[in-house]
Order: C-alpha cells, then sequence, then structure tokens
C-alpha cells in the first residue's frame, strides 16, 4: 500500500510523494524572486506610418529590463512614445 | 536541526532539512487547471508598392484569434510550441521547440531606401510576433504583424513583401498563481 503521508525529522512528506520538502516548488516570491514568468505580450510592436516610408518601432520591457528602438526611418522618423510594460509574476523556488 | 514544520498564526511553512523552504502558504503556488494541444495556421501577409503613384498598401495587423475554452481564473500560459512554414530564409522556422511564455519574434524585415536627399536609409519596416495568452477564461493567440515593400521608383513596377503562412503546433498549460 503506497504510503500517503510522513512526518519524520528529516522529511514531511504529502499525497503519495506528490509534495516532499526535498523538492522545490514554483511560487509567487513575495521577496528574493529569481525570475519573472510573464503573463502575455514581452514585446510591444508600434506602426509608424512615416513621413517618408512606414515602418514600426518595436520595445521588449519585462520586469524593468527594456529595450526600445529609439529612430525610425535613418533618424529621421519620429520616435513613438511606447510605455510598454509586460505583465508578470516574480518566483522563485528557493 | 531545522524544524521541518513550522505553524505560526495562520502561516503554514514547511521546510527541508537544509533550511529552505518548500511551502509557505503566505506565498501562491502555481496551480494549473487546463492542458490544451493543437495546431494553429497564422495566413499569409503581404504588403505592396506599387508605381506609377508611389502607393505603399503597408500591413498592420493585431489581431486575437481564440483556441479553445480554459478556466475563467487562468492568467498564465507556460509550455512549448513549434512551427512549420515553407518559409526557406535561414531561421528557427521547422527547427524545434520554443517555450511559449512571452512573446515569440518570428522574423524581423528591413527595407533600404534612396531618400529624397540622395542618402540610403535601412530601417526595420517590418515585424511578425506571436503571443499565447489567457484571457477571460480561453486561450488566445495574438498576431502581430508589419509589412512594408520596398519601393522602387524607376518604372512601373508592382512590389511585394509577404510573411509566409506558418502553422502553430502548441502544447500548453493554462493557470495561475494562487
Amino acid at each position: 500500500m503506497t504510503e500517503q503521508a510522513k512526518l519524520s525529522p528529516d522529511l514531511i512528506m504529502l499525497g503519495a510523494d506528490k509534495f516532499r520538502t526535498d523538492r522545490r516548488y514554483m511560487r509567487a516570491a513575495t521577496a528574493g524572486a529569481y525570475f519573472p514568468i510573464v503573463k502575455g505580450k514581452s514585446l510591444s510592436v508600434l506602426y509608424y506610418s512615416g513621413t517618408i516610408y512606414p515602418a514600426c518601432q518595436i520595445r521588449y520591457a519585462v520586469n524593468g529590463y527594456n529595450r526600445q528602438m529609439t529612430a525610425t526611418d535613418g533618424g529621421n522618423g519620429a520616435v513613438l512614445s511606447n510605455t510598454f510594460a509586460a505583465d508578470f509574476t516574480l518566483t522563485r523556488t528557493e | 536541526m531545522v524544524n521541518l514544520l513550522e505553524l505560526s498564526g495562520n502561516r503554514i511553512r514547511l521546510r527541508h532539512t537544509d533550511g529552505r523552504i518548500a511551502l509557505d502558504t503566505d506565498e501562491k503556488l502555481f496551480q494549473i487547471t487546463d492542458y490544451l494541444a493543437g495546431t494553429h495556421t497564422a495566413p499569409s501577409r503581404t504588403a505592396t508598392f506599387t508605381n506609377p503613384g508611389a502607393t505603399q498598401t503597408p500591413i498592420n495587423i493585431d489581431l486575437d484569434t481564440t483556441l479553445g475554452a480554459i478556466n475563467a481564473h487562468a492568467d498564465t500560459i507556460v509550455g512549448v510550441f513549434k512551427v512549420t512554414t515553407s518559409d526557406t530564409r535561414p531561421g528557427l522556422q521547422n527547427k524545434g521547440w520554443f517555450n511559449a511564455g512571452g512573446t515569440y519574434v518570428y522574423g524581423l524585415d528591413s527595407i533600404s531606401s534612396a531618400a529624397s536627399a540622395g542618402s540610403v536609409r535601412e530601417y526595420v519596416s517590418g515585424t511578425r510576433a506571436f503571443t499565447f495568452f489567457a484571457q477571460g477564461g480561453f486561450l488566445k493567440i495574438n498576431e502581430r504583424s508589419v509589412a512594408v515593400s520596398q519601393p522602387r521608383f524607376t518604372s512601373p513596377v508592382t512590389v511585394t513583401s509577404t510573411w509566409p503562412a506558418i502553422t502553430f503546433d502548441y502544447r500548453l498549460y493554462a493557470g495561475s498563481f494562487v
């Protein structure tokens, strides 16, 4: 018969090894996060109709790491306002 | 010696013998509510430039497509997908599996053009990106496609720039941190 639960000085186990304190479980971090998990888009693409030719401007923004095009059309095009920031959950396993 | 079981008020913490926490009831755990597998094909998209008249017909598509029903509380998608296409240009298409989190950039395109001042400019003219996401009890995929055709002014001509059709084969978990 499968052992369903165990409480010993070096291990707590529940649900026939479904949960064990010697394993790691990914959880939303209240502090000391390791990395974010994005819920949807991590990249925003804006279309720029352009004064000379159309183009597009892209912005990647996850957890404060932002990369965005700063010029369009060889520097002649306007830089569009893009405040996109991905929605995410900070996680850790400890 | 580490106490593996810690009870304080309404909080329970379970630890490994090295002290690290395996479970903290004050922190959320990822709960998978649904598993979805299937295929989705995004059609070919073509931009054109026609002369005479110097008429640009670019594409600028931001399209959500529903792939299936999931738990209404699910807000996070994890898993894998692969892409197959007739596109023979160098790239990662037709080559293995990708992580489904965040936005997948299929391709960036650039064109160069002789501007009115006579200089040659090169810039990003096109982007094709896809994102799996959960919204209101449905698994969806967003297609963001922008394309512009290469202008040519020398003679009557129509020039096209095409993002080819691509097919996603996806294996995804939907869930949320609860």
